[in-house]
């Protein structure tokens, strides 16, 4: 089956950027480089969970989304397998989207997963940190961010080149950050506001409050599938 | 008869090279066409166009009666590529499995008959079979499919003599089913072994093309033997592609009007007057080095 | 049936299964009303197009030297067949004009030449 296929070419890439994900997460999760000080010690989950996903698992993801949007047909040009699987009675737009939609479920999935490694490492040592919020962080990345992702779709559909593909994504991932926090009319645009929880922190318990930025997700979430589709048409005009 | 490819005016350019410069040819249904050019001279991109792999500059390119690109016709059709490059994490067995699906002409007694024959191991890995086992991975794979168009791009390559019979055997089986089977070769001794039609391309042009006996039966070598100097200019006549000259000899590669042109040879006090027919390689190189 | 194909002479690979055929017959490989492979069988065996074989295959029987039973198979005709004269009178009349274009180019006059066949032809008279 094409999916299956789509998947197993992604799968290494995949557990690759999983693991990092989860071992950036424990290890922001035990260790607090601002006070130096081990979680262990202090049992503050709350504060812990806090701070990793308005920082180091958002700025991780963000650039492992990235990772995951490469690859694809332009890689299996570099392998030799392109004639192969364009000869096959399968559309190149059908192609990209089995691809697409696999590696938006992947980026979701490490956006996920490392969050609710939050709760279980703080429930592991005697702590807790809610399930729910900790969920919705998780998800709400994964949405909102799927830009990063798209991001990774549309350089990978421009070059060939691995590194040429994913040298330029880094470079916009940062600019699509930092240039929302430096510009104040994009301000309310800016990503990381609205992906991660940062407006949204009560200072103690560190814990959620207020509403979530709806419009920012929207906006964000909108834009990726714009970037997909230009990543699409991009697909369908080339040669291989 | 139909057409099962037709080009008409083919060209293709990256940037300042031109690999296809309005190449206009002809695949007749049924039977074997041998596709024949030097390293360079457009073949594989002609088939990668075919393909829609790459995406042609200007021109008509219809395959099976479509233009290029089309889905459904991929599914009547086979693909055997130059570098017979197989997903090498999947097992002979899963690449079979993933390839069966696409094709509703699939029959699984050749897949055992051909798995048997090629003595494919079933549970081996595509990276670790050597290239000539994954050439033969590749033919089942487009045997099995009994599809109406076989495109086959230097099938032989990196075969021994026993594997290249095997696979040139294939071939005419297929054909023998009614499938029309088109391939590029260097080893223009296979091509005139099993093709009835041949195309030769040179600089993205078709510089012959046409069934293989009449090309066979239409060009003459006509080798003269003079006293010296030998008259080579009075040979420049209607029909004579070529004209060379070896000591007393005097060597003609002609394509019409044989019988007027050794009729000269008495004429002139010729020695003696000799009428060959043509290998395929010498007209081949005849026909590129033209160019 | 063996056959000894050299694709590479120039010669159709058909006219040289047609030949060969012929010449089969002639020497006694294959008699009035043996059968002759089918196309398939003959092409796989050759390892050449089915196609071609179809040509060599029809051109034997144009030339009565074969007879096509529709669906059942190739058999070799009866020489007396008027087609099979027919054909034998053609290819004796291509080698008489291959060996009279090579007598003239050799310098012999028509003449000359006319005097060798007939003295060729009184000798096997007489020996008989």
């Amino acid at each position: 089956m094409p999916i299956h296929k789509v998947w197993r070419e992604s799968r290494p890439r995949f557990l690759f950027v999983l693991a990092a994900l989860l071992l950036v997460t424990a290890a922001s999760t035990f260790y607090n480089s601002t006070t130096e000080s081990v979680v262990l010690e202090t049992k503050d989950f709350h504060q812990a969970g806090s701070r990793t996903f308005q920082g180091p698992l958002f700025l991780f993801w963000g650039f492992a989304a990235m990772f995951l949007g490469l690859g694809g047909l332009l890689r299996e040009r570099a392998v030799g397998t392109v004639d192969y699987t364009l000869s096959l009675p399968v559309s190149r737009t059908r192609w990209f989207l089995y691809r697409a939609i696999n590696g938006a479920l992947q980026a979701l999935a490490v956006a996920i997963v490392p969050a609710l490694a939050v709760p279980l490492f703080a429930s592991l040592f005697g702590s807790d940190y809610p399930i729910g919020e900790a969920a919705i962080h998780g998800l709400r990345l994964g949405i909102g961010g799927m830009l990063f992702y798209s991001i990774g779709l549309l350089t990978s559909s421009l070059f060939a080149g691995e590194f040429t593909s994913a040298g330029l994504g880094i470079a916009l991932v940062f600019v699509v950050n930092n240039s929302t926090r430096i510009f104040q009319t994009l301000k309310p645009l800016n990503l990381q506001d609205a992906i991660a929880p940062t407006q949204m922190m009560d200072t103690s318990p560190y814990l959620a409050r207020g509403a979530m930025p709806w419009t920012g997700i929207c906006v964000s979430f909108a834009l990726s599938v714009v970037f997909a589709s230009l990543a699409c048409e991009l697909h369908k005009l080339r040669d291989f | 008869m139909n057409a099962v490819v037709e080009t008409t005016d083919l060209t293709k350019r990256f940037g300042e090279n031109t690999a296809l410069n309005g190449l206009t040819m002809t695949v007749p249904q049924g039977g074997i066409v041998g596709f024949l050019g030097r390293n360079g001279s457009g073949k594989s991109t002609t088939i990668k166009i075919l393909l829609d792999v790459i995406r042609r500059t200007s021109g008509e390119a219809l395959l099976l009666g479509e233009p290029t690109g089309s889905v459904a016709v991929r599914r009547r059709i086979g693909f055997l590529g130059e570098d017979k490059r197989l997903y090498p994490y999947m097992t002979v067995e899963e690449i079979i499995e993933f390839t069966r699906p696409f094709f509703s002409t699939w029959r699984k007694e050749t897949e055992s008959r051909l798995l048997r024959d090629f003595e494919l191991p079933r549970n081996c890995k595509v990276s670790s079979l050597s290239k000539g086992m994954r050439t033969k991975l590749g033919l089942l794979l487009n045997l099995c499919r009994h599809a109406e168009f076989l495109i086959l791009d230097e099938p032989s390559e990196g075969l021994d003599p026993v594997m290249a019979e095997q696979m040139l055997q294939s071939l005419v089986q297929q054909a023998a089913d009614g499938t029309t089977i088109f391939f590029s070769s260097h080893q223009i001794s296979e091509v005139e072994q099993i093709a009835d039609h041949i195309i030769v391309i040179e600089k993205g042009r078709v510089v012959l093309q046409g069934p293989l006996d009449h090309v066979q039966q239409k060009f003459r070598r006509i080798n003269l033997v003079f006293d010296d100097p030998p008259p080579a200019e009075a040979f420049r006549v209607d029909g004579v592609d070529h004209v060379s000259l070896q000591g007393r000899t005097i060597s003609i590669l002609a394509s019409r009007n044989i019988d007027d042109i050794a009729a000269l040879g008495p004429l002139l006090a010729a020695k003696s007057v000799e009428v060959q027919p043509v290998g395929l390689k010498e007209l081949f190189l005849e026909k590129v080095r033209e160019r | 049936m063996i056959l000894r194909l050299n694709p590479s002479s120039g010669v159709p690979v058909y006219l040289q299964i047609v030949e060969q055929i012929k010449h089969s017959i002639e020497i006694g490989a294959l008699e009035e009303g043996d059968q002759l492979p089918g196309i398939r069988p003959l092409a796989e065996d050759l390892v050449v197009s089915p196609n071609t074989v179809v040509k060599a295959y029809n051109e034997l029987e144009r030339d009565g030297v074969i007879r096509l039973r529709h669906g059942a198979g190739a058999y070799v005709s009866e020489s007396n067949s008027p087609n099979s004269r027919r054909c034998r009178i053609k290819d004796a009349s291509i080698l008489v004009k291959n060996v009279v274009e090579k007598l003239r180019n050799m310098g012999l006059s028509d003449e000359q030449s006319r005097r060798l066949f007939e003295a060729e032809l009184m000798e096997e008279v007489s020996c008989r």
